[in-house]
């Protein structure tokens, strides 16, 4: 039996050969470690920069989306369940689209950048690195959607070929990732410092879940570790939770959950917070935390008002906001 | 509460066995399903697959042959903590 170890993320999966790791895509075979899906996604859509959420990073425009099977954590309300909780053996649908397709692809679709997105992107990371070198070549960008799960030299070799991140963080406590995604806290706080400092740009979502992970207390804590860790500037994300999967039993979370969530972080001096999944609120849209200027109104996924000047600044007191607008 | 206790003191040895395996019973499945569940969360390790149809997924071309980046062949402290999930 010629066992190998996987190094890819925390987990460190021990594979015996003819067995895949806890991810079920990285497959073993003849002590050979297999990128199953590599150019096999089974996932691909046009969606808007806002729907990933980056709401620094060129708005208003579409990138093209895809994701392949298979995911290293096993969230009990994740909402691709069907594709990320699958092995490339169970999954029917199925695309051939090798980099140099992926690339042309996205590009027939108008779309000058690509997102890694969907399930968690780690598991396919060769197909995003090769991926992401032909887009660069092609003069598009990289988006990786991710929950931030993978090891830190791995990490910063991606991150010399993407240009942007959503992480999510679930919680900042590690009794929830052992419970809820059967993963945990650290290695998650490591990648998005490693993001930071590998000048991606970064914004954070944390998924509000009633009473699992909306306690203000811990929300004030992550906010502080935010803004000290990873800078004032960085765009959070705070979304509504819809019962899912395995977490039926809880109900959507409350809007006055979310709206204490969002000033909790802000007085922690966080200055661009935002709330996500709740269509019309006013915590989608961009206001210059200098003079309360409203910069980018959104209307779901939709930019209805863009105010910021041409080099990103606000139109009446001229501060900067941090982003990659052009 | 007294018709209980009055039932219970003409319980023969023969009932307490009964009650005693339910109990032992009641236990071991309990057990079961903690274990189950702290399989299913932590996930620390590697799973079986239906290793025919992923061969033919491979020889058809579905899936791909690719050889991934970042692994290792496992010395032997490391074949110590291999622990299957033992998903089918």
């Amino acid at each position: 039996m010629r066992e190998v170890v996987c190094e890819l993320c925390p987990r460190k999966c021990v594979i015996p050969e003819g067995g895949a790791g806890d991810c079920r895509v990285r497959v073993n075979i003849g002590g050979k470690l297999l990128a199953s899906t590599y150019g096999r996604p089974s996932a691909m859509h046009v969606d808007p920069m806002e729907k990933k959420p980056l709401y620094h990073f060129h708005p208003g425009s579409p990138v093209f989306s895809i994701a392949t099977a298979g995911c290293n954590l096993h969230c009990l309300n994740c909402q691709n369940w069907q594709l990320s909780q699958s092995g490339g053996e169970e999954i029917e649908k199925i695309f051939n689209a090798d980099p140099v397709d992926l690339v042309a692809l996205a590009r027939d679709q108008g779309c000058e950048s690509i997102a890694y997105t969907y399930s968690d992107p780690v598991v396919f990371y060769e197909y995003v690195y090769d991926s992401s070198i032909l887009a660069h070549e092609a003069g598009m960008q990289n988006v990786f959607i991710t929950a931030g799960y993978i090891n830190t030299e791995p990490l910063r070799r991606l991150c010399k070929v993407i240009d942007a991140t959503n992480t999510d963080l679930k919680a900042f406590d590690d009794g929830f990732y052992r419970k809820t995604t059967g993963a945990t806290l650290q290695p998650v706080l490591d990648a998005l410092v490693t993001f930071r400092e590998e000048g991606v740009w970064l914004e954070v979502t944390n998924l509000l879940i009633p009473t699992l992970n909306d306690d203000l207390s811990m929300i004030r804590r992550m906010a502080k570790w935010i803004r000290s860790e990873l800078g004032e500037g960085t765009p959070l994300h705070f979304s509504r939770f819809h019962p899912m999967y395995r977490m039926r039993n809880l109900p959507p979370t409350p809007g006055e959950t979310l709206d204490r969530a969002r000033q909790e972080a802000m007085d922690a001096g966080l200055k661009y917070v935002y709330i996500g999944n709740i269509s019309g609120h006013m915590g989608n849209s961009t206001y210059c935390p200098v003079d309360g200027t409203l910069l980018i109104k959104r209307e779901g996924f939709l930019i209805s008002e863009y105010n910021l000047t041409s080099d990103g600044r606000c139109p009446t007191c001229n501060e900067p906001v941090p982003g990659v607008w052009q | 509460m007294i018709s209980m206790l009055q039932a219970i003191r003409h319980w023969h040895s023969s009932d307490y066995r009964l009650v005693g395996l339910l109990s032992l019973t009641l236990v071991v499945i309990a057990l079961f399903l903690v274990g189950q569940q702290q399989t299913e969360m932590t996930g620390s390790s590697w799973r079986r697959i239906d290793m025919e149809i992923f061969q033919e997924r491979l020889d058809s071309g579905k899936l791909s042959a690719h050889e991934a980046e970042w692994f290792h062949v496992a010395k032997p402290a490391e074949l110590q903590q291999r622990k299957p999930r033992g998903t089918p």
